[in-house]
């Protein structure tokens, strides 16, 4: 909970990124994965591994995502994740909310 | 659902998967570092920045470490482990609590076993709750055996009885050679006897109406009978067993484990008790079926008809039938749950140790309360200290509960080992008349009652402490207090005054035991062997022949080397018999129809000698006089001498019975039927060889030693005259006179140990509490010593201290005994609720065991040392 504090980035929220983050990108490591996000956000989104792991943990609990260990191209030992079936339905559906859900938003602060 | 086996998963493997999870992190960083390094940064500012940017690992790991498990799992767990941690660094109170709760939980199993075995558990047959007893009653007799008459219009007519059946006992010879026959419990029965009961015979058939017949000789064995007998034949059914040395075809086996259901009338009691089952013959004449009383009955109701409803029916079905059988006499048929008949008297006895069972769970739970004060109070600095480090009350709390729960699960797991342990002990103790006895087991159900009384203790000891909510507060002055030392003194008082009552409860048992043991019974039964024999009837031997071979045999036995005397009769005292016949006293026409009826028995000559019975007046049998031929004579007891009587002119009178005049001669003192009643049936005995009866028991005499040492030869001059007779039942009749007996004394020992454990634990209780504020006082006492306190005068006033404690807990008990006291009534016999031994002793008992208890403690005050005062703190 305190992480969220320190980053302010929603829990779900986090969920969808890390899933889109994988959809787009395929298996990644979590660097990878922090590294893309910071990189599309324009440097907003910064996360801490206390908010990362954490989350892939969970994510990995639900069965949206399946972790396995491999070698990098610089030949060190990595756990990469990959977005499961069950995982890319979840995207679709949080997509999709989310989508919704801003547009109304926008709609009401405009 | 998936998620959370994930989880379990996750925190079963957590070592490895955290491990891992470092790893992970570490390469995070790593590349953090790699990536500061190519924007050309220093190693030093890359780590910084790294650090700045993704976290320190021990951090991350520490979050992923929660993320990996289930949030209250991991705090259940952190609790038990330092409940775990407390309760090994003060091993004295875990093991001292455990055994006390194992103690108290393994009584009470046992008592639920016996529960739940004798009174919860519904009977094995179908639907048992439509299975209700049917009676004869009237008002001098309420449970009177069932007239055939009654049964045959029940059975055609009454709407609201399903089926219905008869039964009486009959036992039975096995013929099988020369000393190899072996007695046989049977029971007659009628057609629907199995159907009514839900539980059809496995092989074969039940018996039909056609076998209902004179010398129709059609036997049903017991599952058990045909597996040890006949090696579980499976073409048993339509071969000949030789039975009272006559061929009978077996015509069905009855299911395995099948229970007779008992009855008081001549019947084995309920369980496996029965071998063969024979056809209850209904061809009888008219005078038999309508007027003669010698069946038990059982019935099943409809299933849409409720039991008020059916009595109502009952009750209609008696007044037509008196009105068409006027000369039957006024009986109405009564009717009354099975398992009310079955458990009746000795649910009493079963409910008693239950409520004493819970008052030494009571105690157990003062105790634990009390040790538990004791530790809360002993870890006031420990948790000032966990409160000022940032700990919340209700984590606190948590410690607490999970050392309590720790301690219930242990002890519960003692108990339940210890009651395991316990079952065939108290298999073995049971009174042999405690119905059901057979199904005491362990089952599920005790299991779950043992856990959750442990639980259900030890939280309630728990709470009590915990109630000490000072403890709790960060601000409170880490000091002991006297607040604890009230509430512990409470506690104790509370174990006395429970320990007391117990105790008074066993002194009130034993008291009227004693009282029971004192009483002139009528008969000894010091000295005495007795069995019962079954002489087949074969051929329809000659009227004469019977009595004549029971009269040979007495005087075999009487010829054995230290017999005394021998002699036969119908029954023995205290058996339950319960055969009554009208009679009419010759000269007496007025009251012919009102005169009551007696228990008729018959008797051989030697028969009063052998069991000591007293002669009041008059002659007892005699050989010479009493025979087949001589003139009929008759012996009465005291009470119908009294009753017929009550001008002394008993003997020399007259009386009609069984059809013919006889004579009395003598008068013999009273038995009661059971050892506490309080009144004696009147009755007689006719001599055996005049009235012939079938089986009969024997008594036997012998001059010195035990009674039992004759069996051989009693057995050999039995089978000198018959050598295929088997003696059945064989034991002393001291051994008789007990078991009568042994619902008492079964009470009686279970509260004797109940009491003896309630006082140790109290005693367990003043000792440790006393222990506890010769510490605390430590240097008062000190103090007082070098100001010149003698070593005396300072254990004095440790021992007063336990004295006043048992003081308060002893007015509690003298509160509680007359109370005590009026619930036991029904197992008093001669014992007042008052009873004055009983009012000294428990309190008595209870001031001994807290002087005794004190003692440590007023010994360790005296070796108080006046240095400690100036050398403690």
């Amino acid at each position: 909970m305190s992480n969220e504090d320190r980053t302010g980035v929603l829990q779900g929220t986090l969920d969808l990124m890390i899933l889109q983050t994988l959809a787009t990108l395929g298996p990644r490591h979590g660097y990878a994965i922090a590294a893309r996000l910071e990189q599309v956000s324009g440097g907003a989104i910064q996360l801490n591994m206390g908010t990362l792991y954490p989350g892939l943990v969970r994510l990995e609990a639900r069965g949206w995502i399946a972790g396995t260990w491999a070698v990098t191209e610089s030949s060190r030992r990595a756990r990469f994740y990959e977005l499961t079936a069950k995982g890319r339905k979840q995207l679709e559906k949080a997509r999709g909310e989310w989508l919704r859900m801003t547009s109304i938003m926008s709609k009401v602060l405009e | 659902m998936r998620e959370w086996l994930w989880r379990v998963w996750a925190m079963v493997r957590r070592g490895r998967l955290v491990a891992e999870k470092r790893e992970e992190l570490q390469h995070h960083l790593d590349m953090e570092i790699e990536s500061g390094l190519r924007q050309g940064l220093s190693a030093d500012e890359a780590r910084r920045r790294a650090r700045w940017r993704a976290g320190l690992v021990s951090d991350g790991l520490e979050d992923t470490h929660a993320a990996l498990g289930i949030p209250w799992l991991d705090g259940a767990a952190l609790d038990l482990r330092h409940a775990w941690r407390a309760l090994t660094r003060t091993r004295g109170f875990g093991v001292v609590a455990v055994l006390v709760l194992a103690a108290s939980v393994a009584i009470n199993t046992l008592i639920f076993f016996m529960l739940d075995g004798v009174v919860l558990r519904p009977l094995p047959y179908a639907s048992p709750d439509r299975l209700v007893r049917l009676y004869d009653s009237s008002p001098a007799r309420a449970k009177f055996p069932m007239a055939i008459g009654h049964f045959l219009d029940l059975d055609t007519s009454e709407a609201s009885i399903e089926s219905i059946a008869l039964y009486a006992g009959r036992d039975m010879e096995l013929t099988a050679g020369a000393g190899r026959s072996r007695p046989l419990t049977g029971v007659s029965i009628t057609s629907d006897y199995f159907t009514v009961l839900g539980r059809p015979p496995i092989l074969g058939r039940a018996f039909t109406n056609a076998d209902l017949r004179k010398d129709v000789r059609h036997v049903i064995l017991s599952e058990r009978l045909w597996q040890e007998h006949f090696q579980g034949d499976p073409a048993i059914v339509g071969t000949m067993v030789r039975l009272d040395r006559e061929p009978w075809t077996v015509i069905g086996v009855a299911p395995p484990g099948f229970q007779h259901i008992g009855g008081d009338y001549r019947s084995p009691p309920q369980g496996e008790s029965v071998d063969v089952w024979l056809p209850f013959r209904l061809d009888l004449e008219e005078e038999a079926i309508r007027y003669y009383h010698f069946s038990n009955a059982i019935a099943r109701l409809r299933a849409d008809v409720s039991p008020a409803q059916a009595r109502d029916d009952l009750a209609r079905f008696s007044t037509a039938y008196q009105q068409r059988h006027r000369k039957a006499g006024a009986w109405q048929v009564r009717m009354e749950p099975l398992l009310d008949e079955v458990t009746g008297r000795s649910r009493q006895v079963v409910w008693l140790l239950v409520g004493a069972g819970g008052l030494v769970l009571l105690v157990a739970c003062a105790n634990i309360a009390g040790l538990c004060v004791a530790r809360a109070v002993s870890r006031r600095k420990e948790l000032a200290l966990r409160r000022a480090l940032g700990a919340n009350r209700w984590q606190l709390v948590r410690v607490g509960l999970a050392e309590n729960l720790l301690i219930g699960v242990a002890g519960a797991a003692l108990g339940l080992l210890l009651a395991g342990i316990g079952l065939p002990l108290l298999r073995q103790l049971l009174p042999a008349d405690i119905p059901r006895a057979h199904e005491i087991a362990l089952t599920p159900t005790a299991a779950l009652f043992a856990a959750g009384i442990a639980l259900a203790t030890v939280l309630i000891a728990g709470l009590l402490p915990s109630g000490e909510s000072r403890v709790l507060d960060a601000s409170t002055r880490v000091t002991g207090g006297r607040d604890a030392r009230t509430r512990r003194t409470a506690l104790v008082a509370g174990q006395i005054a429970l320990a007391g009552l117990l105790c008074a409860g066993a002194l009130f048992l034993l008291r009227s035991y004693q009282e029971l043991g004192a009483r002139d019974h009528g008969f000894k039964p010091a000295g005495v062997l007795t069995f019962q024999l079954a002489v087949p009837r074969a051929g329809s031997p000659n009227r004469g022949d019977l009595g004549r071979l029971i009269e040979t045999i007495r005087q075999r036995i009487e010829d054995v080397p230290g017999v005394a005397s021998a002699g036969a009769s119908t029954n023995l005292p205290w058996s339950g018999y319960d055969e009554n016949t009208n009679f009419i006293i010759a000269g007496r026409t007025s009251t012919d129809r009102d005169t009551p009826g007696a228990r008729y028995q018959a008797a051989t000559p030697g028969y009063f000698e052998a069991t000591g019975m007293r002669l009041v007046s008059g002659r007892l049998f005699e050989r010479a006089r009493d025979g087949q031929g001589q003139p009929l004579s008759l012996i009465v007891n005291d009470a119908l001498a009294r009753r017929n009587f009550p001008r002394g002119d008993a003997v020399g009178s007259v009386v009609r019975i069984f059809g013919a005049p006889r004579q009395i001669v003598g008068v013999i003192g009273d038995i009661k039927d059971t050892p506490a009643d309080l009144e004696t049936p009147a009755a007689f005995w006719v001599p055996l060889e005049q009235q012939e009866f079938n089986p009969i028991f024997f008594a036997v005499r012998v001059r010195t030693g035990d009674p039992a040492s004759l069996t051989a030869a009693v057995t050999a001059a039995v089978q000198s005259v018959d050598p295929e007779l088997p003696l059945a039942d064989v034991r002393t009749l001291e051994r008789r006179a007990l078991t009568a007996l042994a619902p008492r004394r079964f009470a009686l020992w279970l509260f004797q140990a109940f009491a003896a454990l309630a006082l140790l634990l109290s005693g367990a209780g003043i000792y440790g509490l006393l222990a506890y504020i010769v510490r605390q006082r430590r240097k008062e006492l000190s103090v007082r010593a070098a100001l010149g306190a003698s070593r005396a005068e300072l254990g004095r006033m440790v021992l007063a201290d336990g004295v006043k404690m048992a003081a308060i807990g002893a007015a509690g008990c003298l509160l509680l005994i007359p109370v005590g006291g009026s619930l036991l009534r029904t197992f008093l016999f001669n014992v007042h609720a008052f009873d004055l031994i009983t009012i000294a002793g428990a309190p008595a008992a209870l001031l001994i065991v807290s002087l005794l208890a004190s003692l440590g403690p007023a010994r360790s005050a005296t070796r108080s040392n006046p240095a400690t005062a100036l050398r403690d703190d």
